[in-house]
């Protein structure tokens, strides 16, 4: 179609040819996010239900779950059996130690349950016995009328 | 490397812990009652037991001496 619009124009002037731009450059600098762990996704976060190597149990791994501070800091303790009560910096717990911490909440909300269904029984069990006490007095009264009658009948003769 | 988890409010947890414990010691002390309810009632309920079981012996023998008087 050069025939209609006639010959292209080149420009006399070269075009700034321009620099090759990284990509990443025009990019606003991305904010590390912190993840928020809601409560039902506590268990999944900590792989709860993971197998976890526990490291050997003894007292002193027991003693001291959190981190360790150092003495000069503890010297200012006000309660011996809450070490970390007074303080108002952040506490983390070792993974392992939380982990322990879940599966034993597990347990006793499992016994918890266990206990309730005992307990139910028991009331059960303790109508039961109220109502088999108050057929047990109805007999012996009963019984006392009865040997009060014969009592009557054999000296009144 | 250890990985360790963030606990806030630690010291509500403390205190939920420690409710928790006297709790445990509540429910302690009230199953020592039960239990000392639950053994005099069992002596109770045997006392009941060996008192029936004169009661029917001496039936026992009125019936005997009625049915049969030539024996005694």
């Amino acid at each position: 179609m050069g025939w209609l619009f006639g010959k292209k124009k080149v420009p006399q002037v070269p075009l700034p040819e321009g620099r090759a731009i990284d990509d990443k450059a025009l990019r606003f600098p991305v904010a590390p996010s912190r993840r928020v762990i809601e409560p039902k996704e506590i268990k999944e976060a900590v792989g709860f239900d993971k197998p976890v190597a526990f490291p050997e149990e003894n007292e002193t791994a027991m003693d001291s779950p959190f981190e360790p501070v150092d003495e000069s800091e503890e010297e200012g303790l006000t309660s011996d059996a809450y070490p970390f009560e007074s303080r108002k910096e952040e506490l983390y717990v070792k993974i392992e130690v939380y982990q322990r911490i879940l599966g034993e909440i597990d347990l006793v909300k499992k016994e918890l349950t266990e206990l309730n269904e005992t307990n139910k029984k028991l009331g059960t069990s303790e109508f039961n016995e109220e109502k088999n006490f108050n057929r047990l007095r109805k007999l012996m009264k009963g019984l006392h009328d009865n040997l009060l009658s014969i009592d009557k009948v054999l000296f009144k003769g | 490397m250890p990985v360790f988890i963030k606990i806030d409010d630690y010291n509500s947890v403390l205190e939920i812990v420690k409710a928790v414990r006297k709790k445990l010691d509540d429910a302690k002390s009230t199953l020592l009652k039960i239990n000392d309810l639950k053994n005099e009632e069992d002596h109770q309920l045997e006392m009941w037991q060996n008192t029936l079981s004169e009661v029917e012996k001496k039936i026992d023998f009125i019936n005997h001496s009625l049915n049969e008087p030539e024996q005694f």
